[in-house]
């Protein structure tokens, strides 16, 4: 499997580019289910876990797709394998850390993944690049359609979908965009990002989730309420949101470069130079500035520079990633050595290349 | 000097004596103050709870919904209302029908609502309980869909309705 998720070189859906891209990295509907008829994880004894899994793996295995999706189940499986899995944003952080018989099936060009015993028994996350969530939501829910065809799902008629955590049930469902946003966090108009989440009463996240902060400028928002409203109005309430981010983040970066564009060219050089000199660095800072330089190759700031390399280097550049990559586990001493070199390697290809042939 | 000290009032409300200093931000920049208790109190929000205060508060709260909840135990998983809001994680479906009365006040807390208004599963999925009420769900989508003019979704609802009729509970796998 890592092979694959390796060799086709790809980026992973978070990357992958698409619509409003410069600021919405991505889109995201994650779906929470559980099986009638069984406990649910909180409860469920290990011989009830297993069965769960059977049951729900047996399913997904005989959905109808080209490729068909592969099973992965999670335990046992390596901290590696895992923190890479997590760093492609197929499974979240926790999902990995915990401990009972668990898996993930996912398609090959990782737009859909579904969880089995995370939270609850069964999460549905479709992804897709860029703005373009009323389309990935349908994607979401034909794949739960055709699943409820061969599993009872646990639904009441007041409450909706019922769920482990009171905060996912009714539609179960969380809709998400992952924005990167260099410019609002540059003019610290975090308030203003914050303010137009709370009027819509969207939750605001990091890169990684609940309580990371924004590596590399980059946030996730999404719906705080499942219940009371509809799939479409949670869909069209993260929409608004994601379109008045995007064009505060605009607006803020033409600001800029109206006002100060020779200081933030001079910055963003910076960035770019210390990528391409350090000896060490490490991931946080690594993000961080690579943050810069994706907003320079936005802004025209860095024309020798594509921004799918850099979207590249934020990704392949995590700690799982660089040490698969590199075919050894390190320390972090030993991985921000060879991160330095790693993405000096490719920016100064890149150069090189690009010169030539200019 | 000790002069000075006596006659300083508080830069917030200019009558009593102040005792912290803080630093406030204004317009963006941090500004210095010195002032009262009761001013820091009212920037700041009151001074933390002790721990029997917290835990009085925490009754009070509770209260009314552990009164509406009463102190069943589910009969399927086991769990009673006090667990459940110490984890906030039910322990099976049967608990959302065991503690219904309580779970309106709070998922009207959570959620500003308290009624799925959303999709309804298709196939094999279980109306576990409310299944009268179901029949109120499909009437309330139905409306919507005519609302929005969308009356192939309202057709599709119709059907849905009728299918109900046909499908017992009875049938939930068990291997």
């Amino acid at each position: 499997m890592l092979e694959t998720l390796l060799k086709n070189n790809t980026l992973g859906q978070w990357l992958q580019g698409g619509p409003e891209n410069d600021v919405v990295l991505s889109s995201r509907v994650r779906l929470a289910r559980n099986i009638a008829g069984y406990p649910f994880l909180s409860r469920a004894k290990n011989p009830q876990i297993a069965r769960i899994e059977r049951f729900v793996r047996s399913n997904i295995e005989a959905l109808d797709r080209q490729p068909p999706l592969t099973y992965h189940q999670l335990d046992g499986m390596e901290s590696l394998t895992l923190l890479l899995l997590v760093e492609r944003h197929i499974i979240p952080r926790d999902f990995a850390e915990t401990n009972i018989l668990r898996g993930v099936a996912f398609s090959e060009e990782e737009d859909l993944s579904i969880m089995v015993n995370e939270e609850d028994h069964l999460r549905i996350q479709v992804v897709g690049g860029g703005l373009r969530l009323a389309e990935v939501s349908e994607r979401a829910h034909e794949i739960d359609d055709v699943l409820a065809e061969k599993l009872p799902y646990a639904f009441s008629a007041d409450y909706g979908y019922l769920t482990v955590c009171p905060t996912n049930v009714g539609t179960g469902m969380r809709a998400s965009v992952m924005v990167h946003l260099p410019a609002i966090i540059m003019r610290r108009e975090m308030d203003k990002l914050t303010r137009i989440c709370d009027d819509l009463d969207l939750a605001l996240r990091g890169l990684y989730g609940e309580g990371t902060h924004g590596s590399a400028d980059i946030y996730q928002i999404s719906n705080n309420k499942t219940l009371g409203l509809s799939e479409e109005d949670v869909v069209e309430l993260v929409h608004l949101a994601a379109r008045q981010i995007i064009e505060l983040e605009r607006n803020t970066r033409e600001s800029i470069m109206a006002l100060h564009k020779k200081e933030l060219a001079g910055r963003i050089n910076k960035a770019f130079h210390l990528l391409c000199d350090a000896v060490s660095i490490s991931s946080e800072e690594a993000l961080s500035l690579l943050s810069q330089v994706r907003m320079g190759v936005n802004l025209g700031l860095l024309e020798n520079l594509s921004k799918n390399k850099i979207d590249k280097l934020l990704l392949l550049t995590l700690p799982a990633h660089l040490q698969i990559i590199l075919g050894r586990e390190s320390d972090r001493v030993e991985r921000n050595k060879m991160r330095a070199s790693y993405i000096r390697e490719h920016l100064i290809l890149n150069q090189k290349h690009n010169t030539r042939e200019a | 000097m000790s002069n000075d000290k006596a006659e300083k009032k508080c830069q917030e409300c200019g009558k009593r004596k102040p005792t912290i200093y803080m630093t406030d931000f204004v317009d963006g920049k941090p500004v210095k103050k010195h002032i009262c208790q009761q001013c820091y109190d009212a920037v700041e929000g009151a001074p933390p709870l002790s721990s029997s205060e917290l835990f009085a508060k925490l009754v009070d709260i509770l209260a009314p919904e552990l009164r509406k909840a009463g102190r069943r135990k589910c009969p399927e998983c086991g769990l009673d209302y006090v667990e459940f809001r110490q984890s906030f994680e039910f322990g099976c479906a049967k608990d959302y029908e065991i503690f219904s009365k309580a779970l309106d006040d709070l998922f009207q807390d959570i959620h500003g609502a308290n009624r799925h208004v959303g999709k309804i599963p298709e196939g094999r999925a279980q109306t576990l309980f409310g299944g009268t009420q179901r029949l109120r769900v499909l009437q309330r989508e139905i409306k919507k869909a005519v609302e929005k003019e969308d009356f192939e979704r309202a057709a599709h609802l119709k059907t849905k309705i009728e299918q109900m009729e046909q499908t017992s509970v009875g049938d939930i796998i068990k291997e």
